[in-house]
């Protein structure tokens, strides 16, 4: 167990950072990870892919611990959602595009981003997408549409030099 | 950013990651060549998904690596050092808790098992004002169904992958219908369209509470539970939201009982429907 937690240490990092946004709380999920899943490697089903189970698990983790921070905010009302950026995304200067795409999918609802990182960023199918987050394959297409138009017009821009100022715009 | 979407958009975007079959791929091919605006839409999505590839690539090459390594070898000798039991997992992510996170964990903890209940009873739980017993009756009310759903925020469509066999669940419902005094055997049949996948008993705040398990094949996992409810209140059917799980609830007859689940109001109301009717 301990050594295939290794190897997807990264992919389980970038899944906690889409879901919450935050780079202390994404190694929190990742560290929470690995102790429930080492404390419950016999249940890990041989010959399934760990990569979905151990996703399964940090997901679990993410939901109850964002309940425990509405309860502390003792109203049960959402975030304010300002627009997020991802903090590490201010840092790619290589790529521009990818950085607008980042700071355009930070601003999405936690469901889009989910979708959209388990299906670009890790290759899940429709079917286990949809398997992972409990919805019908329809919702993964619906949500994928949805993403794939809002991104759209970014990639329209990037064929123009754009000027740097404008990134401030997402702030 | 057209305000409506395009009714094709599902089966353009499964086009264009392959995930249409080979009957409907063709069929959609052939509709291509006859309407110049699916096209059109087509090439627009495909430009949508143009960058996310590489932008999630770029992200996980961003991802603090030593720094992940440092936390996994910290959580192998945890496991190593303090052996395996629910409760070295609760402290380590959550040792920051608010009071009032804690009663909250405590309370998830609780349904979860007596061992890690104890520990956070024993060493960590505050001590609650006292309150005045109608007070203290309301919030329990409302407490149970807080508890059940942040159990139940735990459960995932894997969680109830394995569909217990018939003897299984007949003698699940059996020892629950014992325990709760109300014959519970019928209703699984009672509820269309959901697979049950078994029945457990809990103990709330000294009351026996049944949480059946079944897995919607839309909506995912939904409960229906059961609890004793000495008071015997008569509450109306009632909807509301709590986090993002919709509840059903209501009081007759010495029992509260509530459905929950993420899935439409609607849906849950038809399912209280059949189920209390």
């Amino acid at each position: 167990m301990k050594d295939g937690l290794a190897l997807h240490l990264e992919a389980l990092w970038r899944y906690g950072l889409v879901l919450s946004r935050n780079r202390d709380t994404a190694e929190d999920l990742v560290q929470a990870t690995c102790v429930r899943a080492l404390e419950r490697a016999e249940q890990f089903a041989p010959g399934t892919r760990l990569d979905r189970w151990l996703f399964a698990i940090l997901r679990s983790i993410w939901l109850n611990e964002l309940r425990a921070r509405r309860v502390r905010q003792g109203s049960g009302v959402v975030d304010a959602e300002v627009a997020l950026v991802f903090e590490g995304s201010e840092a790619i200067e290589t790529n521009i595009l990818a950085a607008q795409v980042l700071s355009e999918i930070g601003r999405m609802a936690e469901a889009q981003r989910e979708t959209v990182l388990l299906v670009y960023g890790e290759g899940f199918s429709y079917r286990e997408a949809a398997d992972l987050l409990g919805v019908p394959i329809g919702t993964i297409m619906s949500r994928l549409a949805a993403i794939r138009e809002k991104l759209s017009p970014l990639a329209d821009m990037s064929r123009q030099p754009a000027p740097r100022g404008k990134r401030g715009d997402d702030v | 950013m057209s305000e409506q979407s395009h009714p094709d958009d599902p089966t353009i975007v499964a086009y264009l990651d392959g995930e249409l079959d080979p009957a409907e791929r063709a069929a959609f091919v052939a509709r291509l060549e006859a309407e110049p605006d699916l096209l059109q839409r087509l090439e627009e999505l495909d430009r949508g998904g143009a960058g996310i590839a590489d932008a999630m690539a770029e992200l996980k090459a961003r991802a603090p690596k030593p720094r992940l390594d440092d936390i996994l070898a910290q959580a192998v000798a945890q496991h190593a050092a303090e052996g395996d039991t629910v409760v070295p997992f609760r402290r380590s992510p959550f040792a920051n808790l608010s009071p009032r996170q804690l009663i909250a964990a405590s309370v998830a903890l609780f349904l979860l098992g007596g061992i890690a209940n104890d520990f956070l009873r024993g060493q960590q739980a505050p001590r609650q004002e006292p309150q005045r017993a109608e007070e203290a009756e309301t919030t329990r009310r409302e407490d149970w169904r807080q508890a059940v759903a942040e159990y139940w925020s735990l459960t995932t469509p894997e969680t109830l992958a394995l569909a217990p066999t018939p003897e299984r669940a007949a003698a699940e419902l059996r020892l629950a219908s014992s325990k709760l005094g109300v014959d519970l055997a019928g209703v699984p049949g009672q509820l269309p369209g959901l697979s049950f996948r078994g029945a457990q008993l809990f103990d709330f705040h000294g009351k026996p509470l049944v949480q059946m398990a079944f897995l919607d094949p839309e909506h995912g996992p939904i409960a229906y539970c059961v609890i004793d409810d000495p008071q015997k209140a008569e509450i109306a059917r009632t909807t509301e939201t709590l986090d993002d799980f919709t509840i059903v609830h209501w009081s007759s007859g010495g029992q509260a009982r509530l459905l929950i689940g993420r899935a439409p109001a609607g849906r849950l109301e038809a399912l209280a429907e059949k189920v209390a009717g």
